[in-house]
This record gives structure tokens, sequence and C-alpha cells, in this order.
């Protein structure tokens, strides 16, 4: 595993407001950038979560561009079913940053409760998107607690239990049903 | 200083104090006055190929201030060997490193005596985040990159300032290290040399292992 893979909880306590604002961003990250054209010129990102070992589910993941004209800035894509991922990401190389979630309860977009931060660190994997009208496999992640009960450790770790085709299969239906589901099916079928 | 930077980097010495991890830098030295009888001076500088690009280091305004900027060479006793490299807000590899700047030589005050350089350590973002906004305290994001070497540097008893040579790390994207290689480019250093250490003995000390 790559050093920098490990990291240490890190907890978020925030307001009502931020909450909803941090919660709408995730939603919309996967869309508000571009547009259907762009989307379809671009690149569908996906990759799993595994929260089993974690206290709370996965509400989002951010990756940060390192190359291309975005670099340096974060995407935060939505996690569903244990997917991330993005519909449509120009070439560049995106690192995996950070996997987001919360404990407590969500009434709407409203969490009551408190905001995980579990961080990949400064040397985690990414995905490097090389040409556009594609899909990209970001990998699989599970996190794993380690340290005692009151160090409240954890770490960011590969997870090869799951396989890429059932990350598919879960992934198509939160798709866009105007070009990208379709991509990412016909990529399916190529799956035995 | 101006107004503006020398708050952040009020702000950012503040976080470092408050988190209790501020590491003991190795002391560089400007003339042989400030070296001891059972030191030596090390000179050498690090390069980053490639170069860190726009946005592979982020850090933010207030708190990341010219200390999170600067690379760091970590140079100790020993190997780093398997030991667990600490992230979240543990700074324990920076102790006895030198802070220094990229391809700029630094004059390292060292115990006279053979040492390891360990590993090269660089900030990829400091941030306290976008929700941190309203945080009960101080909560910072402390991401950093480490890109190991582990070679040995002989010191001999006749030594007073050694040339260690530079240091190019190199890496991929993600900050993966991709090799190290030293360059014993001693004329490059050698007007700053004597402009410091006057005539003062130089010996080219390139580390045992390649």
């Amino acid at each position: 595993m790559d050093r920098g893979l490990k990291m240490d909880r890190r907890l978020r306590r925030q307001g009502l407001l931020l909450t909803a604002a941090l919660l709408g961003l995730t939603l919309l990250a996967s869309c508000a950038e571009y547009s259907h054209e762009q989307l379809m010129r671009n690149t569908v990102v996906f990759g799993g979560v595994n929260m089993d070992d974690a206290p709370t589910g996965a509400d989002a993941v951010t990756l940060k561009a390192v190359t291309g004209p975005d670099a340096g800035k974060y995407w935060r894509v939505p996690v569903k079913d244990g997917v991330f991922f993005h519909e449509g990401l120009p070439p560049a190389s995106y690192q995996l940053w950070a996997v987001w979630g919360h404990s407590g309860f969500k009434l709407g977009p409203w969490i009551f409760g408190t905001v995980y931060e579990y961080d990949f660190g400064g040397q985690a994997d990414g995905v490097r998107v090389t040409k556009g009208g594609s899909i990209s496999y970001a990998g699989a992640f599970r996190i794993v607690k380690q340290g005692g009960i009151f160090s409240h450790k954890f770490s960011v770790e590969p997870d090869g239990k799951r396989p890429v085709k059932e990350m598919v299969q879960a992934l198509i239906p939160h798709l866009r049903d105007d070009g990208v589901r379709e991509r990412v099916a016909r990529w399916l079928a190529l799956f035995k | 200083m101006k107004p503006r930077r020398l708050f952040g980097a009020l702000a950012g010495l503040a976080a470092l104090v408050l988190a209790g991890c501020a590491p003991s830098l190795r002391p560089q030295a400007s003339g042989l006055d400030q070296v001891g009888d059972d030191e030596v001076v090390a000179v050498g500088r690090v390069y980053l190929n490639p170069p860190l690009a726009k946005g592979q280091q982020k850090v933010q305004w207030g708190i990341g201030m010219d200390y999170f900027r600067h690379p760091y060479l970590a140079l100790g006793d020993a190997p780093w060997g398997d030991r667990e490299l600490p992230q979240g807000s543990d700074l324990k590899p920076l102790n006895g490193s030198v802070q220094t700047d990229w391809n700029t030589w630094f004059f390292a005050r060292m115990p006279r005596k053979d040492f390891w350089v360990q590993m090269l350590i660089y900030f990829t973002d400091v941030t306290d985040s976008l929700d941190c906004a309203s945080c009960h305290s101080a909560n910072f994001n402390w991401q950093r990159a480490y890109l190991p070497v582990e070679q040995r540097v002989t010191v001999q008893p006749s030594d007073k300032v050694i040339f260690i040579g530079t240091y190019v790390f190199y890496r991929d994207e993600f900050n993966h290290a991709r090799g190290v290689r030293v360059h014993g480019d001693l004329k490059d250093a050698a007007a700053l040399i004597q402009a410091r250490f006057g005539a003062a003995p130089v010996r080219v000390a390139l580390p045992a292992t390649p």
C-alpha cells in the first residue's frame, strides 16, 4: 500500500447552513460544470468506496486535478451504492483526495450530526484520463479502522473485494439518461 | 515583511505551537564562526523533477505561510527504514531536517559524524478545508509527500565543510517517488561557499550508496 494513503480521521463539526451548502455542492458536482456536449466529449470517471468499517457512510469523494488547465481544482463527486463517479471529466490526472461522510441523521439536505473527512494523503493514487469520450476506473478503496478506542484513526486502503462489473452495474441507474448512461452500458456489455 | 504575510506567518506558527508539534529544524551556518568544534557544514540542494506545477502545492493563505511552501531534506543518524511515515498533524520526520528552497544551496550544521540523507518532504495541501469556517477549533489539513532516499554520507575527523551535492528527486504527478540522482556539481556552489567560509577546505562527500 502506498505510504501516502495513511491518514487520520478528520472530524468536522459544522453549522446547518454550511452543511446544506456542501451537500448541495456534492449533489451538483457531477453535472453543474459542463454542458451535455462537453460531458459527451469528456470521460466518465468512477471508483468504489467501501465504508463497512467506517463509522459513517460515504456522501462524496473529492478528486484533485493535478495536471491540465484545471490543476489545483477539487471535484466533489457523489457516492451512490458504494460507487463514486463523475459523468464527464476532461483529460487530465486526478488524485484521490478525501472521502466524506456523516454521522447522526439527515433530514432532506440537512445533517444533524458530524461530518467526517477521510483523507487519502498527499501521495494517494489517482486516475489518468488520457482521452475524452471514454470511461476511466479510479480504483476501489475501503476505510480501515486503526488505533485504539480513543485514537480515532482510520486509513484508506485499496479494496479488491468488489468486482468492477458489479460497481458499473450499481452505477448505471444513477447516470443521466442522455448518452452518458448508454456509453457506460455499452462498456458494461464488454465484461464477460 | 508585509503585514499580510506577517499575519500569515504568525497564524501558521501559532497553529504549529497549538498542535504541539513544532519540529526542531537543522540550523544553518552563514560563516565558520557559527560552526562548533564538533560540527561540519553540509552543503547541498534539492531539486524536484518535474517541479511542482500550478495547483500541485496548495497552501491556503493564513495558515500555510512560507513554512509549508518549503521543501525539507530529512537528515539523521540512521536510515528511516520501515518506520511509519505520519500524516495528520504529526511532523516527526521534520525533526533534524533542513528547511530549504528548491534548487537553492543550503549550509546545514551537522555533528561531525556520518549521517544519512533520509527523504525529501514537501507539503501538497495545507488547508483548513472549505467547511472549516465553523470548526470548533483550528483543524488543519496538512497533506505531504515523502520521497525516500536513504543514502549514507561519511564524515572525516578533519572535515569542516563537506559538499553532499544536488539531490534530484524524480516523481510522477501523484508524488510517487521515481528515483533519486545525486550530482556532484561543486563548481556551481563554489562561489557561495567561498563567500561564507573563505578558504576553508571543502571535501566532496557524495553518498556512499548511489
